[in-house]
């Protein structure tokens, strides 16, 4: 009876939001009546993240196409983010970007986030630990921890994070966020974790394929049944700021 | 050898309330200026996720930095041995002390969740260089402390040397870690040097001084205490000194990082461009900072042992400031590098395409910085007027004469 | 089934008591409290001064696994599971099962909602809702239910 399904659940925006509100205000009007909450935020067993999984990304730029920012719209969407007063203190978790090479002076277009780094500058130089990185690969920022000195975002070599200057509301129930704190692309951890052995996809990703460009395929990379793994062996693919030897999650092909 | 006389300053002159009231009104700004960003949060800021450190920063840095090169004058008599600094020691100790603590505050106090910062202590994270610094400051504090006590307890006087020496050490340790904060942003071009630890000591040994100096002159001509040529003279040739190894240091820096196609694009805008960090740079650093200050100290005539002295100490803290300022917000400000070398980026709606990111710091950052500039001078003059640091005379008559010699 | 409700009332008294016992004076401001009383099947610990008292601890023991470790619970194979959402959810309504919202337009905080009620009495500042959402945002299902008559 308290089971619920998870999808309905967990893709809670505004609309449903509302839906419930609407919902529980009419069955207020019934006297005498009690509430029972049947939110069921996971549906994992309380197990931890295993090392078994990692996470990760390849991203094909010629799929791409410029100009498209669904997946920043996605992004922006899932973790409620809206423009700040002044746009250079806007939270961004993914960007789209245009880059020529300096040989061919050919133009592509890619989005950049968080790299999920194997071995991550920001985790490494965080004084608390509030960077960190899970066992499957994820990094990411435990807000409890985070004193917001911001120098994990000194470190990152993709600028991938951003602080949070004013105060948030209407945050996402499944996404805390606030000021004060760094903050950045956590590959959607809310929907890996509602089933780590089959997750949706990050919501950039889920995006880009409705546009139907798929130019992203999310998964887990020790999985050797997994269509990332399958095609990061397939296509020859690169991590960015290779020279630092990072080991990133996400790989680009066609640059 | 003449026994040192220490006696407070008697506090009540109206420069005494003057200079009170000033730091003091300092201090409270610096206080309203955090109580507000925590309120308001970094909104109010002229940071940002490009230039996500900023004015408050610079401040703190210079602060901890020249904290730790105030103490040189009371090693150079304990673990080098010159008696001649040995009665500054005191003066040396307490400024040092005073400078870190108006620093860390500045540095506590920007933070965006400050109340959490229990957890530097229960969560250390090892392979952060922050980290350590945070445990460096308190070690220094202890350091210094139990320091000038040894000079202050004459029955203490067996651990004096030993103590002296810790503390020189620790400051040494405390400095490299501070350079190395950013020496160790492995992803940033700019910073990514080993050299940051030691330029950031050298920088250390000649801003210190130069806090030094004024508190010295000023407190000396103040309080119409006596203070001799000779000794003055001495801490002239010591600056001339610091300035010309910090001038090398910055020089060798801007060199290498110029020669590396990698980060050649970032130093010519630096060196070249048309920021206001080249300015800084030029006018601040170079020609404010350390032209004119060896001009002053070294023509003869002109570096007397009074006004040259003490304007040459005061452009060499601007000309730091400057440094720093270039150094932390100048190297964030151009675009970072973020796909590898053979691209370019020539579109982004996150700003990594611009020529450079533009920093324009609100009053609330200037606050925050003057606050623990405030503070610390606060403290310098409270801690003189409580505790025996002064030496009542520095003429040239009362100081060691063998030290003149040595 | 009138057993648990036995148990049920027992240990509202003895919450009761407990509380008139600690200081009357308190008493009588803890009568002012606004929060509204929402009664259902317990989710967690089955004793509300318990919950009073502890519930942070609770709480913050296990945020840094599910933050940290990923690990996250559902009722079926863990009974008490701390997440601050799942509170919300429940408590942060008021009898009619409306959410409550914990700022109002004006930036102030909302002393009707059910943590800042007891928060403003206690003058204990907390952080958690720079960061979590203090409204309600899944659904809950109302079951009729007349213990309060029973009362």
């Amino acid at each position: 009876m308290s089971e619920l399904n998870e999808n309905q659940q967990t893709t809670t925006n505004r609309r449903t939001f509302l839906k419930a509100g609407v919902a529980t205000a009419s069955m207020g009007l019934i006297p005498g009546v009690n509430l029972i909450g049947l939110s069921q935020a996971a549906i994992t067993d309380g197990s931890a993240a295993s090392d078994k999984q990692r996470w990760g990304m390849l991203i094909d730029t010629n799929k791409c196409e410029s100009g498209c920012t669904a997946c920043v719209d996605a992004c922006n969407k899932e973790f409620n983010i809206k423009p700040s007063k002044k746009p250079s203190q806007t939270v961004q978790f993914i960007r789209k970007v245009t880059v020529r090479h300096k040989l061919t002076k050919v133009e592509t277009s890619l989005p950049l986030m968080c790299q999920h780094c194997e071995n991550p500058p920001c985790v490494d130089v965080c004084p608390t630990g509030a960077s960190m990185k899970r066992a499957d690969g994820i990094v990411k920022v435990d807000m409890h921890r985070c004193i917001g000195c911001r120098y994990c975002m000194m470190a990152c070599p993709y600028k991938a994070r951003s602080f949070i200057h004013e105060e948030v509301t209407e945050q996402m129930a499944y996404a805390p966020r606030g000021k004060g704190s760094v903050d950045s692309c956590n590959l959607c951890v809310h929907r890996i974790d509602e089933n780590r052995e089959n997750p949706r996809n990050p919501a950039c990703v889920d995006a880009c394929n409705s546009k139907g460009h798929k130019a992203m395929i999310f998964g887990d990379i020790n999985d050797l049944k997994s269509n990332l793994n399958k095609a990061l062996k397939k296509h020859q693919s690169r991590e960015l700021r290779s020279e630092l030897g990072l080991n990133t999650g996400v790989r680009y092909r066609g640059i | 050898m003449k026994k040192v006389r220490y006696l407070e300053l008697e506090g009540k002159s109206a420069s005494f309330n003057f200079l009170a009231a000033l730091f003091a009104g300092m201090a409270a700004l610096g206080a309203w200026a955090f109580f507000h960003l925590e309120h308001s949060g970094h909104a109010d800021t002229g940071m940002n996720n490009q230039i996500v450190w900023g004015l408050p920063h610079v401040f703190a840095i210079m602060l901890i930095v020249a904290a730790s090169g105030a103490l040189n004058l009371a090693s150079i008599g304990t673990v080098f041995n010159k008696g001649l600094y040995k009665p500054l020691a005191r003066i040396s100790a307490w400024l040092s002390i005073s400078l870190l603590m108006g620093g860390v505050i500045v540095l506590v106090l920007d933070l965006g969740n400050p109340f959490h910062i229990d957890y530097m202590f229960t969560s250390f994270n090892e392979t952060s260089i922050f980290a350590w610094n945070i445990l460096l400051y308190p070690g220094f504090f202890l350091f210094t402390g139990i320091y000038l006590w040894t000079m202050m307890d004459t029955s203490k006087r067996n651990y004096y040397k030993s103590a002296g020496t810790a503390a020189f050490i620790w400051r040494l340790i405390l400095t490299s870690g501070t350079g190395l904060i950013f020496g160790l942003l492995v992803g940033r071009i700019g910073f990514n040097a080993a050299i940051m630890a030691p330029m950031f000591i050298v920088v250390s040994f000649s801003v210190g001084l130069a806090f030094f100096i004024i508190t010295l002159m000023a407190t000396y001509k103040w309080s119409n205490r006596p203070l001799g040529c000779v000794l003055l003279k001495r801490l002239k040739n010591l600056l001339v000194i610091f300035i010309a190894a910090a001038f090398y240091f910055a020089v060798i820096f801007h060199l290498t990082k110029y020669y590396s196609m990698a980060s050649q694009d970032l130093e010519s805008w630096l060196l070249f461009g048309d920021s206001v960090h080249t300015k800084l740079l030029w006018i601040g650093q170079v020609v404010i900072g350390t032209l004119i200050p060896l001009a002053l100290l070294l023509i003869p005539r002109v570096g007397e042992c009074n006004t040259a002295i003490f304007s040459a100490a005061v452009l060499v803290i601007i000309g730091t400031f400057c440094q720093f300022f270039v150094t932390i917000i100048g190297t964030q400000a151009f675009p970072q590098q973020v796909i590898g070398s053979d691209y370019q980026v020539i579109a982004s709606k996150f700003g990594d395409a611009d020529p450079y990111h533009v920093y324009s710091p609100s009053s609330w950052e200037v606050m925050l910085g003057l606050g623990g500039l405030g503070l610390t001078f606060l403290m310098v003059l409270y801690g003189f007027k409580i505790m025996r640091f002064l030496p009542e005379s520095l003429a040239d008559k009362d100081l060691d004469p063998h030290a003149k010699s040595a | 089934m009138s057993k648990l409700i036995k148990l049920f009332l027992f240990s509202t008294l003895l919450a009761l008591a407990s509380s008139v016992s600690t200081e009357s004076a308190k008493e009588t401001s803890l009568g002012k409290l606004t929060y509204p009383a929402v009664q259902g099947k317990r989710c967690v610990i089955n004793d509300t001064m318990e919950m009073r008292k502890n519930h942070m601890n609770y709480i913050t023991h296990q945020r840094a696994e599910t933050t940290r470790l990923g690990k996250r619970w559902n009722k079926k194979t863990h009974k008490n599971n701390f997440s601050i959402e799942k509170c919300i959810n429940c408590h942060a309504r008021d009898e009619k099962g409306k959410p409550v919202k914990l700022k109002l337009g004006s930036g102030k905080l909302n002393a009707e909602h059910f943590c800042q009620s007891c928060h403003n009495y206690t003058a204990v500042t907390i952080d958690c809702f720079s960061c979590h959402s203090a409204t309600p945002t899944g659904k809950v299902k109302i079951i009729s239910k007349s213990k309060k008559k029973s009362k």
